[in-house]
């Protein structure tokens, strides 16, 4: 027994016992020596008159149950940060008031099954506690660093949204003029027509009057021609109307803005869109080929894929520019499928073809082949951050020299 | 050391050790009753022997909710050992602040002290009817607002099979309810199932 208690004294943690009466009877060096409190001071005496400093009616709720129930109780410096307040460890470095404690509450047990007393064991978890503090500022900085890389990246992407659209502004306002060109000229024609068919009213009104209505009708400008062309008139206007809004309103898609939280939504409507406010883009040198398949609607970011799809159809007329020389011109395949957990989007292109050289650095950031002024390198970049980061997809691709390259993204369902 | 999927030897069996497991945790309901002045019901334990595939499934059949929940973990060993789960619904155990008997204790605090409370009392109880002598660990928290799914990585369970008790805790007039999960894996089921066998020869 005398080896025991001379154990209990070696050990580099606190460890008391006390009674149902809350009677000391218990008190090894490390109490002693920490509280200032030898153990002929205290054993015998109440654990609260010794030490009024201690946080009392938690003590005593902890030991209570632990007499009660007959099992553990525990606390921990996270919640607690101190019961006795020893000094703490570190009289040079310093940081912390007082030690840091974990305690341990166990029971003991008489011969009759009840419990005699409570043996408390209280470890210095300071240095822990230090460490749990140096962490949790490490955290909160890495957490700050993420929210403002996460900033920049947005800012980023907005960045190469507008520099998207910018790119199409003028190649839209093109798309958009050859209707209007030819729905003024139809207005045209018709106002005329409008006006010579009034002029005319107004000569069989008057032949009428007169009773020459036979002669007015020799007089009378060509009907026949008014008749067949006004019509068509009307009909290329509204052709043009309609192309008009076509693009407006695939403009309008095509823009919405970014929204936090993806929302489910139609690829295929979304390509379709791209399409068509790319147009300008890719008309002079490929055809576009859709084989566009049954698709679920995906949870998405759908603006961001748009800039996706609109890079790729880009990048791929950018490429067959390069091998088709006018009027001969390319094919950009898009096509969609899915299985039972993703959807997937192929753009490909018979174009140049990806230099070997230059495979592995093309999702670089400001990575470009491209002259001056034809692109910032952030595309591809941006693309794979938005289907890989944004949307736990792939962004793969395959390539031949002379051959083309094809571009598939793989999206969660 | 992992052995094939373990299944309860037969009815006998099975009610012995829900009679065991009754008692045990109806011992227990009397101590915190007094330990909190107030009266605990307790539902009738129910048992099941479950497989890391089906874990999840099997948690949330036994609490009736596959909604966020806070949960709380703790380990206790002897000849035995085992963990158990102690899950609340959002909110925890904050209906029973004013039942521990002392100022200032915040809600993680309080949490980990009624985890431990219903964990000792519960699993001590069990313990008691086979007489083992347990030792715990302190609580931790395991997850709070998360789903059960997201408690357990069912892939990396370091077990083949493990039983599963289930007893679950009302205060009277209280929106509190707390689901005790006590899981035994492999070689502890059989120490269990050994005593049970012992318990039943010596009829």
């Amino acid at each position: 027994m005398q080896s025991g208690i001379a154990t209990l004294d070696r050990l580099n943690a606190g460890v008391f016992s006390v009674d149902a009466d809350m009677r000391i009877i218990h008190w090894n060096l490390f109490m002693a020596t920490n509280s200032g409190r030898s153990a002929d001071e205290v054993l015998g005496r109440d654990l609260f008159e010794c030490f009024p400093e201690l946080p009392a009616q938690w003590l005593r709720w902890k030991l209570r149950s632990v007499f009660l129930l007959g099992t553990f109780a525990f606390s921990s410096w996270k919640q607690r940060p101190y019961v006795f307040k020893f000094p703490h460890n570190r009289p040079l470095t310093g940081g912390i008031d007082f030690m840091h404690q974990d305690v341990a509450f166990l029971p003991v047990f008489a011969d009759d099954g009840t419990v005699a007393s409570v043996c408390a064991m209280l470890t210095d978890a300071t240095d822990a506690a230090l460490s749990h503090r140096a962490l949790d500022q490490a955290n909160l900085q890495l957490a700050r660093e993420m929210a403002e890389r996460q900033r920049v990246e947005n800012d980023l992407r907005m960045a190469h949204k507008l520099e998207a659209v910018g790119q199409l502004a003028s190649g839209i306002a093109h798309e958009i003029n050859t209707p209007i060109q030819y729905i003024a000229d139809s207005v045209a024609f018709i106002g005329e027509a409008f006006a010579e068919m009034r002029s005319m009213i107004q000569t069989y009104r008057q032949a009428l009057y007169d009773g020459t209505s036979e002669a007015a009708f020799d007089h009378s400008p060509d009907l026949a021609y008014l008749e067949q062309n006004v019509p068509a008139a009307v009909e290329r206007a509204l052709m043009g109307l309609e192309r008009v809004a076509a693009l407006v309103k695939a403009m309008k898609e095509f823009g919405q803005p970014s929204h936090a939280e993806k929302a489910h939504a139609d690829l295929n409507r979304a390509i379709t869109t791209t399409v068509t406010v790319a147009r300008s883009e890719y008309k002079d040198v490929a055809e576009v080929v859709l084989d566009l398949g049954d698709l679920p609607e995906v949870p998405c970011h759908i603006a961001e894929l748009n800039q996706v799809f609109l890079h790729l159809i880009i990048n791929a007329a950018h490429a067959i520019a390069e091998r088709h020389v006018a009027p001969a011109k390319g094919t950009i395949q898009i096509q969609t499928w899915c299985d039972s957990t993703s959807v997937f989007v192929l753009v490909s292109d018979d174009g140049t073809g990806i230099p070997e050289a230059i495979r592995n650095r093309i999702f670089d950031p400001f990575f470009t082949t491209k002259p001056i002024g034809r692109g910032t390198g952030q595309g591809l970049s941006i693309a794979r951050s938005i289907i890989v980061d944004r949307h736990g997809g792939t962004l793969t691709f395959e390539t031949a020299i002379g051959r083309g390259s094809s571009f598939v993204i793989q999206l969660p369902r | 050391m992992r052995g094939p999927v373990i299944v309860l030897g037969g009815s006998q069996q099975r009610d012995a050790l829900s009679e065991l497991v009754n008692i045990g945790m109806g011992q227990a309901g009397d101590s915190l009753a007094r330990l909190f002045d107030t009266f605990i019901q307790l539902s009738i334990p129910r048992i099941e022997i479950v497989q890391p595939r089906d874990v999840t499934q099997a948690i949330a059949a036994l609490i009736e909710n596959t909604g966020p929940i806070v949960a709380v973990r703790q380990a206790f060993s002897s000849r035995i050992r085992g963990e158990a789960l102690a899950l609340y619904a959002a909110g925890g155990c904050d209906a029973l602040a004013d039942l521990v008997k002392y100022p200032d204790v915040n809600s993680d605090e309080l949490l980990l002290e009624i985890s431990n409370v219903l964990v000792g009392a519960c699993v001590g109880g069990l313990a008691a009817q086979f007489s083992l002598e347990l030792s715990f660990s302190p609580p931790s928290i395991l997850g709070e607002h998360a789903s059960i799914d997201a408690l357990l990585d069912t892939a990396c369970l370091p077990w083949k099979s493990a039983l599963v008790a289930e007893v679950n805790f009302r205060v009277e007039d209280r929106a509190f309810r707390c689901h005790l999960l006590t899981f035994w894996p492999d070689d502890s089921i059989r120490v269990l199932l050994g005593a049970v066998d012992a318990f039943l020869a010596g009829l």
